[in-house]
């Protein structure tokens, strides 16, 4: 054998110990996989500043710290959920904002089952994470987030158990309708015993003084002495009733310049399933160059059971929020409005108003510091500095 | 012969070009506009180069939950966060914080560009300073 064979024998015995060897399985390659391969964390948190002059100067840091888990299942499944940490009174809060298991096969069509946020409006499922909310509290219209009961607002950012189904269909090359309905549990009415803490949950910057007449007696002039039930949304997983709540929302897009969204609910409350729960929500949003233009309204009827019979409780609000860029600067205003709840044209609850101006600073695009100052007509006035991160 | 063998690696670089972006440059043009249009409806857009491929496919999938995205349209998205991903930003970049809209202007419009260095550079160049 001369020495080009030699040679040419030597290369060929290299190449092919080299594929052997990387054909070998590894334990990698033929064990189980690790999850974590196909896990995903990312979420949001903040740490907030509040203080109010109200007899006496109060000021309060809180914190709180929401992790994403995603976990993909092959390309048509995904499990997700979010927990969520926060500091309340004197304890650490935990809470399951959502899991849910979405199937996405189908191209136009995804089915959500689990726990999830409910596509009422916008702010509840799309806004309300903290590096996306240009405020560092919630409208006027929400109170304590992710389920509970409604203080100081309208309801709480809703999440709920059941299913959900989405549906995109495209109106022509530009606008899309954002079809959702769902069933799920539904609210229960609460008693005095489950009352939530009424502490001021995760700084949404919410009280309790103008939610006074929620779940207590109030004194008209017509209609007596009536007992205002107070509702809990997502706080119970037993469902109190037969009955399931039935929602749905309609949403025009052309994004990202114009969204409309038309979504209401219906559910009874009470164990016995006479007392309707009526929800609607009209959302708006537009958006040219840095400016950006949002609002949103509720209409809810809680049905109501008085000396005369069954009334209607009717409560609405809306909230107006106006932002614009300036590099990293953007000053934000927001006007929100609650007005008067009426019984049979008889007040049980009274108005609040509230304008707040704020200023938000981007040192990232997921990481705004936020300062606002809140005036409160009807009562005490609010100053509140976040910072938020997304990760 | 020389001739031949230049085609052969010519082609072969192609390939291995195409494979490793496994999408065609029309599929990442559409999936620039649609980031575009989508992704900042809620939010700023986050920077492609925060995450690696896998995690963009599945936080794509999480999102088009949320936003009720096509599965087309977050196959373009993802195509095209993918390909981002790659393009290191320069020395001292730093996720901007100028307007949003300014970087859909810059992306829808190199959207429509079919060459991908041409979206990769004007979305680049938009979306950090």
């Amino acid at each position: 054998m001369n020495r080009d064979h030699t040679k040419s024998l030597l290369v060929i015995l290299a190449v092919s110990v080299s594929t052997v060897l990387a054909a070998l399985p590894t334990k990698a390659q033929t064990g189980v996989r690790s999850p974590l391969a196909n896990t995903v964390l990312a979420g949001y948190g903040s740490t907030t500043f509040s203080a109010i002059n109200n007899d006496k100067f109060v000021s309060n840091f809180t914190a709180s710290v929401s992790p994403v888990i995603l976990y993909s299942m092959g390309s048509d499944f995904l499990f997700e959920t979010e927990l969520e940490f926060g500091l309340s009174g004197q304890v650490t809060t935990t809470s399951l904002e959502y899991a849910q298991i979405d199937y996405l096969g189908f191209e136009r069509v995804v089915v959500i089952a689990g726990k999830f946020l409910l596509p009422f409006g916008v702010f509840s499922e799309r806004l309300h994470p903290t590096w996306i909310n240009k405020m560092p509290n919630a409208p006027v219209l929400y109170g304590h987030a992710h389920g509970g009961v409604a203080e100081g607002s309208l309801m709480p950012v809703l999440s709920d158990a059941g299913v959900l189904v989405r549906y995109n269909l495209p109106m022509n090359n530009e606008w899309t309708l954002d079809l959702s309905g769902w069933v799920s549990q539904g609210p229960v009415l609460v008693s005095h015993d489950d009352e939530g803490d009424g502490h001021d949950d995760e700084g949404d910057g919410h009280d309790d003084e103008h939610a006074g007449k929620t779940g207590a007696s109030v004194e008209t002039n017509s209609v007596a002495e009536i007992e205002i039930p107070q509702i809990g949304f997502g706080i119970a997983f037993d469902d109190n009733n037969k009955n399931k709540m039935l929602g749905g929302r309609i949403g025009f897009v052309h994004g990202p310049t114009f969204e409309m969204y038309v979504s209401g609910f219906h559910a009874m409350y009470d164990p016995e399933n006479f007392l309707d729960l009526i929800g609607g929500n009209l959302a708006m949003e537009l958006r040219r160059g840095p400016m950006e233009l949002r609002g949103e309204a509720i209409l809810l009827k809680q049905e109501i059971q008085t000396e005369n019979g069954f009334e209607f409780m009717n409560s609405v609000g809306y909230y107006l929020q106006a932002a614009r860029r300036f590099k990293a600067f953007e000053p934000v205003v927001r006007w929100g409005h609650l007005l008067e709840s009426t019984i049979m044209d008889e007040v049980v609850r009274s108005e609040k108003k509230l304008l707040a101006l704020g200023l938000n600073y981007w040192i990232d695009a997921t990481i705004p510091i936020k300062v606002m100052y809140e005036i409160d007509f009807d009562g005490t006035d609010r100053f509140m500095v976040q910072w938020a991160f997304g990760f | 012969m020389k001739r031949i063998t230049s085609l052969l690696i010519v082609m072969l670089t192609l390939s291995i070009s195409g494979l490793a972006y496994g999408q065609d440059p029309a599929e990442i043009a559409e999936g620039a506009k649609a980031w575009a249009k989508n992704c900042t409806r809620c939010h700023n857009a986050r920077s492609p180069m925060e995450r690696n491929d896998r995690d963009w496919a599945t936080i794509a999938a999480h999102m088009r939950a949320r936003a009720n995205l096509t599965k087309t349209e977050t196959r373009m998205i993802v195509a095209y966060l993918q390909m981002m991903n790659g393009t290191e930003p320069a020395a001292g970049a730093r996720a901007d914080n100028d307007s949003t809209q300014s970087n859909i202007a810059a992306v829808l419009e190199a959207g429509n560009a079919n060459k991908r260095t041409d979206i990769r550079r004007s979305a680049v160049s938009s979306h950090y300073r």
